[in-house]
């Protein structure tokens, strides 16, 4: 389960001289929940576009399921499953009209999950797309996407316009499939508290590029907030250690964020430039902590590899 | 196969209801087609209103299966499905197939075939009818496919349209200034367009690619593929076309693209000229086949004559036309013919050898562009004309007043044998009488009811471009207004009436009473009717803005022409002048008028009014027509007005033209006469000669006035103190003049002539000799072979003046004219020739040596 189900190399993307990305390099490992964060515009939805067939890129290369994205066809189409906020929908079917619509296309179809599907998403039978709410239009679409068990699932922001009952509802529904079937999604989104909890793993886009791609627990490993009680009060030292991020004084209390932290090397650390520290704190970080922390960095340096590194 | 049925299946179920309504509609046409004559009025109307849903259904249904899955749509649901493209096209193709063009060839083959033709007719007539409605299918569904949404394609299709249209606009504009044939310009641009409407999109589709998804270069090969394609239909296109080349004698080419002809039978024309010994006349030769239709002799070949200025005209009128027969109604609210269309032309002959063509229901709307439209027409006061466009050519059978309009009558007329079975009349509007003419065509009737609408709405030719009817009905008047202005019901009803160039309702209503007034406009770009109490003719005639686009009409009869050559294009009227009635040309007469008065109202200066009226060359027509008849000599304003048109509205050049004109024609010199112009003429000419202006032209149109004698002395003043050759020749054809001019040969013979000027009188010698002027030739010949230094030094002349000679005494000039040539000749200059009287030719005395 090491391979990469999608593997991103430099790709870029213009809209009319706008560069949407700008050399994109990512890969979606198989069997993981790989959330892709962003801000609005940051190129989230061209690099799916781009990666399913939808756009095509300007350079660099994307293979899917072994397959260039550029030729890929039906038979890869029977593994992928793909629900964006922008989808349209054939809004005039009902669920089971939708149902009976797909279920020809896929050889591997399975009437039973279906069933379970239905089940689980409590969608009206009756009803045409078109007259659902925005949340049962999307499991409608997830449904359709899911009932042949693809290999790969692709969500594009499929929880814009939920309100939290609905999308915990659609998580969940999503979780424990994934968990049972062991698929490789794919899911992006501007919000990463919709995300930190399931995914495996992250990564981060801004303005074209790849910030950070990372397994979630390796990420919250390295990521550290310390909190230090000196003495006295004192000035924060000129130089400090790189892989300490946004390093504030309070009084007798000192914060940083370790975005390299080794118990004993951080130790060390702490000893040599807060001598006169009486005591000091290490509390895990939120993925929307670190995300906020590297943006924050990110904006102050225009170098972030040095974090990363 | 099953994915594809599975994507039928799925548009059914989402168009299931359109698909419902469309078949339902044509459920109805059909038994409207079946089951309503044409004299009933429901059915005609309905007829016609069930047409437009049909093309909106065909429209909505073609754009939504195309359109729906179509891959130009990025976040289409089928873009990430397990949907093969080649599935998704057949499934679309398949839909297309059967419920939308199946039904329409379905529904005219079934009509064809209630109407007992033979099956291959039907067949034919569907294939023709799936012909015309697949690539407009394809078109449609393929432009719709191309666009990420419906508003982009309806954005598309609207800048389309409008940029075809202004593009359209411009070329027709440069044609007409080119006086290029339009039809046939037309309808290869048509084709063209055809092909760049289909190619396009399927070279996208091919490249499974959107139009935005296009590189620029990928653009750009487009665009040669487009031009290519364009100049490959232009070129290979089927040309229904005759080029009458020079050495046919032919200035013109001709366009002859297609004829009606009889079933099973085949003709040939042929394109010939005669010279008799008026004039040469042209001819176009209908040879009927071996097999011919019956009634007809075996050897039978109908000459169809024809005068070059109605080839000019493109209007052949013509008191025969080949003897075709074959008329077939297949729709009640149109007419249908049996055509066959020329494929091949070798040499003179043009053989009619490809199918069979039906003009679709609405008239207007043929099949194919090549169809003829056949124009019934009837009058109010019994007149009925019957016409067929053919490519914007008319050819016209007959316009008569004479033809009764009594029920039973029959008359056999070149499309077939018309019978007036019925004659109705509507008491609620007076107007719309229904002379319901039946076709007689074996022993089957064809209905036709040339009721004002329908001929009208149905059976005018597009290219007439009629643009308004306007009826009243209160007082049982109507008449229609074309680009070539308003014209009574009592006027032409087939043809081209004169053209005028303003809409004057004012004057086609004059005295009808205070009523309502029905404005039935036919434009290319509005399709309504007008009703309105009839108050103020103003406020309806600054509706009816004449249209400016340029008609082949305007290339040949518009102000381009010089009054000279209007006065002969006026004499070889006689067809038009004969056909309308004295009740007609008064209103004409009246138009013409309340134009004056128009320009009156806006310029009030009678100078100004007549120079703008001098370049309505058309109207004069109207003018000298009702002055042949004596109509206009008992109106003073008509009188006042064409003096001050011709004493101020006209250039010097064109007074004489136009005087010179009329003097050739003896018929219309009473005319001038009576009118006085050549006494009211003359003080412009004398103004003129005392203005200092010495040439000939002047002198020739001089001659003959009573006061011109007295200038006599200055002429010969004038020629001693300039001597010239052309001034000299006008003053030869003064009697009292003769002896005088004698005298002022040596004269003459002591200047130097250019040796142009001689070359030129060459071929004045010539012509003078041919046309039985001896006395004319004598004088100038005289001159030229008395000077020296032509004689001498241009053998060329003497060439010339022998075979001049030679001509004329070998047979080619009156007997009477040879001999006083040959009496003028051996006396005056035997040094120069010796007559050989064994080749009795002469022989220039320098062969000799």
């Amino acid at each position: 389960m090491n391979e990469n189900l999608i593997q991103i190399q430099q790709l870029t993307k213009s809209f009319h001289h706008a560069e949407a990305l700008r050399g994109v390099d990512l890969s979606i490992p198989a069997g993981k929940v790989t959330a892709f964060l962003g801000p609005n515009g940051s190129g989230k939805s061209t690099t799916i576009k781009c990666s399913l067939n939808l756009l095509e890129g300007d350079s660099g290369s994307v293979q899917v399921l072994g397959t260039d994205s550029r030729k890929l066809g039906p038979e890869q189409f029977q593994k992928i499953g793909y629900v964006s906020e922008n989808q349209k929908l054939p809004d005039w079917m009902t669920v089971p009209q939708l149902l009976d619509y797909c279920r020809p296309m896929y050889s591997d179809w399975d009437r039973d999950f279906e069933k379970v599907l239905l089940k689980q998403f409590e969608l009206p039978m009756k009803t045409r797309l078109k007259s659902l709410s925005r949340g049962q239009r999307m499991k409608a679409a997830l449904l359709s996407s899911l009932a042949y068990r693809p290999q790969l699932l692709v969500l594009d922001e499929p929880f814009s316009g939920l309100d939290p009952l609905v999308r915990d509802e659609f998580l969940s529904g999503i979780l424990s499939l994934t968990e049972q079937e062991g698929w490789t999604v794919w899911i992006s989104s501007h919000d990463i508290d919709e995300v930190e909890h399931f995914a495996d793993r992250v990564a981060i886009i801004a303005q074209g590029r790849i910030d950070l791609a990372e397994d979630v627990t390796e990420l919250q490993s390295r990521f550290q907030q310390i909190d230090l009680i000196m003495d006295q009060e004192m000035d924060i030292p000129n130089k400090l250690p790189d892989q300490w991020l946004h390093t504030q004084a309070s009084g007798r209390a000192i914060r940083l964020i370790d975005s390299q932290y080794s118990e004993e090397h951080t130790n060390d650390l702490l000893r040599q430039y807060f001598p006169q520290a009486r005591q000091h704190e290490t509390h895990a970080m939120s993925l929307r902590e670190i995300f906020i922390a590297l943006a924050k960095t990110y904006r102050l340096n225009s170098n972030p590899e040095t974090v990363k590194a | 196969m099953r994915s594809i049925r599975h994507l039928l299946i799925k548009d059914w179920q989402k168009l299931h209801l359109s698909i419902f309504i469309w078949l339902g509609i044509h459920l109805v046409g059909l038994l409207l087609d079946l089951n309503c004559a044409s004299e009933n009025t429901f059915g005609e109307i309905a007829r016609r209103v069930i047409d437009i849903p049909t093309w909106i259904f065909f429209v909505i249904l073609t754009v939504h299966v195309a359109g729906d899955d179509t891959p130009a749509k990025r976040d289409h649901f089928l873009r990430t499905r397990a949907v093969t493209y080649r599935q998704l096209v057949w499934s679309k193709i398949i839909f297309i197939a059967v419920i939308i063009v199946t039904p329409i060839v379905l529904r005219d083959a079934v009509y064809l075939l209630w109407n007992e033709l033979e099956l291959r007719l039907v067949l034919l007539g569907a294939f023709q009818s799936a012909l015309f409605i697949i690539p407009l299918a394809i078109v449609l569904a393929v432009w719709a496919s191309l666009w990420n949404g419906r508003k982009q394609f309806l954005f598309a299709l609207v800048i389309l349209s409008w940029g075809s249209c202004l593009i359209g606009l411009l070329v027709f504009q440069w044609m007409g200034k080119r006086k290029i044939d339009i039809n046939l310009f037309e309808n290869s641009l048509s084709l063209a367009c055809l092909f760049a409407l289909v190619a396009l999109p399927w070279l996208s589709f091919v490249a499974r690619k959107s139009w935005y998804h296009f590189s620029m270069g990928t653009k750009l090969e487009l665009l040669v593929v487009f031009i290519c394609g364009s100049l490959s239909v232009w070129i290979f296109a089927p040309k229904a076309h005759i080029d009458i080349r020079a050495d046919e004698g032919w200035s013109k080419s001709i366009a002859i693209e297609g004829f009606l002809t009889k079933e099973n039978s085949i003709y040939s024309i042929t394109v010939g000229r005669q010279a008799n010994d008026k004039k040469d006349e042209r001819y176009l030769k209908f040879k009927i086949h071996p097999d011919r239709p019956a009634g007809l002799t075996p050897d039978q070949d109908v000459f169809w004559w024809v005068t070059e200025t109605e080839f000019g005209n493109k209007s052949y009128v013509g008191s025969e036309v080949a003897p075709v027969d074959a008329l077939y109604r297949y729709s009640n609210s149109s007419t249908s013919a049996m055509v066959k269309t020329i494929e091949s032309y070798t040499g003179k002959d043009i053989h009619w050898d490809t199918g069979y063509g039906v003009i679709h229901r609405n008239g207007g709307q043929a099949l194919v562009s090549d169809f003829p439209r056949i124009l019934i027409g009837s009058g109010d006061e019994g007149s009925v004309a019957l016409s067929a466009e053919l490519k914007g050519l008319v050819y016209q059978w007959k316009v008569s007043a004479d033809l009764p309009l009594e029920q039973g009558q029959q008359e056999q007329t070149p499309f077939g044998r018309i019978a007036i079975s019925k004659i109705e009349s509507k008491g609620e509007d007076p107007f719309v009488k229904h002379r319901v003419l039946t076709f007689v065509q074996g022993e089957r009737n064809f209905w036709l009811s040339p009721r004002w609408e329908d001929r009208v709405g149905n059976m005018w030719p597009r290219k007439s471009r009629l643009r308004y009817v306007i009826c009243h009905a209160a007082s049982n008047r109507a008449a229609f207004v074309d680009n070539n202005g308003p014209q009574h019901i009592n006027a032409e009803l087939s043809g081209y009436p004169q053209r005028k160039r303003e809409i004057n309702i004012d004057s086609a209503f004059q005295g009808v009473p205070v009523g309502e007034l029905r404005l039935i406009v036919l434009s290319p770009h509005y399709l309504g009717e007008i009703t309105r109490s009839w108050k103020s003719s103003i406020e309806i005639q600054n509706q009816l803005k004449p249209s400016k686009r340029p008609s082949k009409a305007y290339a040949y009869r518009g102000d381009k022409m010089t009054m000279g050559q209007f006065a002969l294009w006026y004499n070889n009227l006689p067809q038009l002048s004969t056909n309308i009635s004295e009740e007609d040309l008064k209103v004409r007469l009246s138009v013409v008028l309340e134009k004056v008065s128009l320009l009156f109202r806006k310029q009030r200066d009678m100078n100004s009014v007549a120079k703008d009226f001098a370049q309505y060359v058309p109207e004069y027509l109207d003018l000298f027509l009702a002055e042949r008849r004596g109509i206009i000599s008992d109106n003073t304003l008509a009188r006042s007005f064409m003096d001050q048109v011709l004493i101020h509205g006209l250039e010097e050049e064109q007074v004489e033209d136009m005087i010179s004109a009329f003097r050739r024609e003896s018929d219309l010199l009473p005319v001038l006469e009576r009118r006085g112009w050549l006494e009211q003429a003359q003080p412009i000419f004398i103004e003129q000669w005392h203005m200092g202006r010495r040439s000939g032209a002047l002198i020739r149109n001089m001659i003959g006035f009573e006061n011109t004698s007295v200038l006599y002395p200055e002429f010969l003043a004038e020629l001693r103190r300039k001597p010239d050759l052309e001034f000299y020749q006008a003053l030869c054809a003064i009697p009292e003049l003769s002896d005088d001019l004698d005298e002022l040969v040596p004269i003459m013979l002591n200047e130097e002539f250019d040796t142009s000027i001689a070359h030129h009188n060459r071929d004045a010698l010539m012509i003078a000799l041919h046309h039985g002027m001896p006395e004319a030739f004598i004088k100038l010949h005289s001159l030229l072979v008395a000077l020296p230094h032509l004689v001498n030094y241009d053998d060329r002349i003497h060439q010339n003046i022998k075979k001049t000679v030679d001509l004329s005494l070998l047979g080619k000039a009156d007997r009477s004219n040879r001999w006083k040539v040959y009496q003028w000749f051996v006396s005056l200059k035997p040094e120069h020739f010796r007559f050989d009287p064994i080749s009795r030719k002469f022989v220039h005395s320098s062969v000799q040596k």
